[in-house]
């Protein structure tokens, strides 16, 4: 065992050798006793470094000590802090609702809670009434196909055809049509905003529920 | 196990004439490499007073410097005050304005420096015999699976191994450098650095070899086990 040897023994463990090197470096330790021997030792030497290295304990303790000695403890205590607000905040909710439950167990606390939703509940809900009666849903039906309408201004010739048949059959169609949109978004996601080109039966199924609404509400209109 | 341990007893004795013998890392002042150039600059920013160029200092060079701490010092105790120490030094850089030629080079010759001192105390103290203890080693070998009683040894090994030769194991293994780094840190040509890291590599082998029962029998052949046909 020389320096030679010595040397081949690092390039191996350190993976510093080619396929060829390290054929001949195997064949090598095979035919010497000597060689075997430093190999399974030297094996055994670096399996209990990187153990002790491993096993040596963590350097935060060190670490705080030795930045707080600098002054420079207020560096690293964001990250501290961050964890240890994480903790109280997991720890705050508990807690309160906790409280909030255990006020709720208590029977004259949930009767006068009960009394006052109920009380609460009747006033809000009658003014409400009133208004949703006096306004009628027309701004609703105005402002949705609005978000539509720009999809439809493509296929010119094709969108004339189905606004007309789209006013019969209205109620039957939408599961088919979100179903058959959804496929054509998956197979080609890039022509979302033109699905006549990508369903089958162009005029009768994917126009329908996209073409629609505009149509109906321009006719309305 | 005894055998193996008595492999180091010769080295276990320390005298004033050990510390006195070790040369004193010279001041490095060639070509930079990049990594060089890149720590000078953050010890600029540093010395400008940035404290974040600290800290990234101290994160780059935190874990060699631990490991160098914990394998050259005494104990773990004196370890950790010595690293505390090194430290404070290298923050005093600013105050002082010293010049830095290359900053690894300051930061691990502090290092030596340090520890050194507290292994001079530390015989001082004990009377003449260093007692090289190691927290693992104060544990009793009995009670240890295989891993941990080759672990025990290892740090036993290393803390009897001869200083310059366990500084550069420690360097290469430990702290993670390339020999050609180490020679640079230490002002040593890397043939050097290469022999004294395969001497102390042998005798920590032989003690392994020795502890695992390999080595050579009565009729000369030598015994591996994993590769005989008991196994």
């Amino acid at each position: 065992m020389n320096i030679r040897d010595e040397e081949q023994l690092q390039q191996y463990f350190e993976r510093q050798m080619s396929s060829a090197q390290e054929q001949n470096f195997l064949i090598n330790v095979a035919a010497r006793d000597d060689m075997r021997l430093a190999f399974r030792s030297q094996l055994e030497l670096l399996k209990a470094v990187r153990e002790d290295k491993d096993s040596s304990g963590s350097p935060t303790f060190v670490r705080s000590k030795t930045l707080t000695a600098l002054g420079l403890g207020g560096a690293l205590v964001p990250s501290s802090l961050k964890e240890h607000e994480v903790q109280q905040a997991s720890i705050v909710p508990a807690s309160f609702l906790q409280n909030v439950g255990s006020a709720l167990k208590r029977p004259v606390v949930s009767v006068t809670l009960g009394l006052l939703l109920g009380i609460l509940g009747t006033s809000a809900l009658a003014p409400s009434n009133v208004s949703t009666d006096r306004s009628a849903t027309t701004p609703t039906t105005v402002t949705a196909p609005a978000k539509i309408a720009p999809s439809v201004t493509a296929p010119s010739a094709v969108a004339s055809e189905p606004a007309q048949e789209m006013q019969k059959p209205s109620d039957k169609a939408p599961v088919k049509t979100m179903k058959t949109t959804l496929n054509a978004t998956k197979q080609t996601p890039a022509t979302e905003t033109m699905p006549v080109i990508t369903s089958n039966k162009p005029g009768t199924v994917d126009v329908k529920t996209k073409i629609s609404n505009p149509d109906e509400d321009s006719g309305k209109k | 196990m005894e055998e193996a341990i008595n492999l180091f007893e010769e080295q276990a004795e320390l005298s004033e004439e050990t510390f006195a013998e070790l040369p004193e890392i010279p001041q490095i002042t060639g070509t930079l490499s990049e990594d060089d150039q890149l720590d000078l600059a953050l010890v600029r920013d540093f010395t400008s007073g940035r404290d974040d160029a600290f800290l990234a200092l101290y994160a780059k060079y935190e874990a060699p410097l631990l490991h160098y701490c914990r394998k050259m010092c005494p104990d773990q105790r004196v370890a950790e005050d010595s690293f505390q120490e090194i430290w404070t030094t290298i923050f005093e850089i600013r105050s002082k304005k010293t010049e830095v030629g290359r900053f690894q080079s300051l930061l691990f010759r502090t290092a030596r420096n340090t520890c050194l001192n507290a292994m001079r105390r530390e015989w001082v103290r004990s009377r003449g015999k260093v007692e090289l203890k190691n927290t693992l080693a104060s544990v009793t070998l009995e009670s240890q699976s295989e891993q941990e009683e080759i672990r025990t040894l290892i740090s036993q090994a290393l803390a009897k191994l001869p200083i310059e030769q366990r500084e550069i194991f420690v360097l290469h293994e430990y702290s993670g450098f390339g020999y050609h780094d180490i020679a640079i840190l230490l002002g040593k040509t890397e043939g050097s650095v290469k022999t004294t890291a395969f001497r102390a590599r042998i005798r920590l082998r032989k003690l392994i070899a020795s502890w695992l029962g390999l080595g050579e029998e009565e009729d000369g052949s030598i015994k591996v086990p994993y590769l005989s046909q008991e196994h």
